[in-house]
């Protein structure tokens, strides 16, 4: 069996059904973080789309922009590689929200910083992964996070390098975060194994009733 | 990433955002020619099809620099060898001894194919845990390494 796999290519249905359950996953991900914060924090996800990996660093203004990813392994019946990526923006309003306090000017990224980011990843991630394991039907267990903050063509590189479906592309769950005036954006990417993604959807076809490849069988 | 490839003097050459994968820098100082193969993996014979995608593999990106350099001109006697970047980018908690890292088994792989070719490899910057850029200018052989920043600070 070759790397070089079929492009991914999701029906509109199964991109809506994936974002339904990326709005799930971000509710009750906004629920645990209020409670953790003490203070409403809303959730919600605009897109979810196919992206090449390649193309990732764009999105946050280039190869060496500086990024923040929390990286975990997922272990299961859908295996794969989920990384949250907050740009350069992002990572201040919602290290100041996770610190409960605003960022001192010349303020280092202390330890306590980098494990309240872990948190966030953690927190978020297995809200999501939970939510979509009670559609599914099977459990989807996420490794302890990792973490690096560098520039993203370096972050992102590693992960794809790491992922058994090297080169190929990945599944993109855009959350933003409504607490600070600005939307704060952060973002999902799901790179699944072989097979993996087939076995979610058929999943999530299952648990709706509605066949989503329907009319293209 | 996956690519090999040549130039000649005043050309350059640059890859932005290197993390675990592996650039070998080949420069040949009597014809100006430089080149940079961008590999993800340390081995071909390891990945069913890998043969056909030599630049992805650290092991065939040796012979398929070598290639390119040569059709511009170069030669592979005259070359030399420089290897950039192989960092682990994610620490998982409690793992700081574990295995060899994909980042070292990549530079691994360079090293020993580099040895077999017989091309002498006069430096490195390698390893750690921080991604790295690269500029290479084939007229003078100077290669430049930085990375993002040793600190985040907000000020």
């Amino acid at each position: 069996m070759s790397d070089r796999r079929e492009p991914l290519s999701l029906t509109p249905l199964e991109l809506d059904a994936l974002r339904e359950t990326g709005n799930l996953g971000a509710g009750r991900a906004a629920t645990a973080l209020s409670q953790l914060l003490g203070r409403p924090v809303g959730i919600d996800v605009p897109l979810a789309s196919v992206i090449r990996l390649e193309t990732l660093p764009a999105l946050f203004g280039g190869p060496e922009s500086v990024v923040a990813a929390i990286y975990f392994r997922v272990h299961g019946e859908a295996p794969g590689r989920l990384v949250m990526v907050l740009g350069q923006d992002s990572l201040p309003p919602m290290l100041s929200a996770m610190l409960g306090r605003p960022l001192r000017a010349g303020e280092p990224l202390s330890e306590e910083a980098l494990s309240a980011l872990k948190e966030l990843g953690n927190i978020l991630c297995s809200n999501y992964l939970n939510a979509m394991a009670d559609l599914v039907g099977f459990p989807i267990l996420p490794s302890v996070p990792a973490l690096a903050i560098d520039m993203a063509a370096s972050v992102l590189e590693s992960v794809a390098a790491d992922a058994p479906t090297s080169g190929a592309q990945a599944l993109l769950i855009e959350n933003r975060f409504h607490e600070w005036g600005q939307p704060v954006p952060l973002f999902l990417f799901f790179l699944p194994e072989p097979g993996a993604l087939e076995t979610l959807l058929a999943g999530l076809a299952r648990a709706t009733g509605v066949d989503p490849r329907g009319g293209r069988a | 990433m996956a690519e090999v490839k040549a130039a000649k003097a005043p050309d350059k050459l640059a890859v932005y955002g290197i993390g675990s994968c592996v650039v070998l820098a080949l420069w040949d100082p009597g014809a100006g020619i430089g080149g940079l193969a961008h590999s993800m993996l340390p081995t071909a014979a390891a990945q069913p099809g890998g043969e056909e995608q030599p630049a992805k593999f650290c092991d065939t990106a040796v012979g398929a620099l070598v290639g390119s350099i040569e059709a511009q001109g170069g030669s592979r006697e005259r070359c030399q060898a420089r290897l950039v970047g192989g960092a682990n980018m994610f620490t998982f908690a409690g793992r700081e001894r574990g295995p060899a890292t994909l980042g070292e088994r990549n530079l691994a792989a360079s090293r020993e194919t580099l040895r077999s070719w017989g091309i002498p490899l006069t430096a490195e910057e390698c390893g750690g845990d921080r991604g790295r850029s690269m500029e290479l200018d084939p007229a003078s052989g100077s290669l430049m390494v930085w990375s993002a920043f040793q600190f985040v600070r907000w000020l």
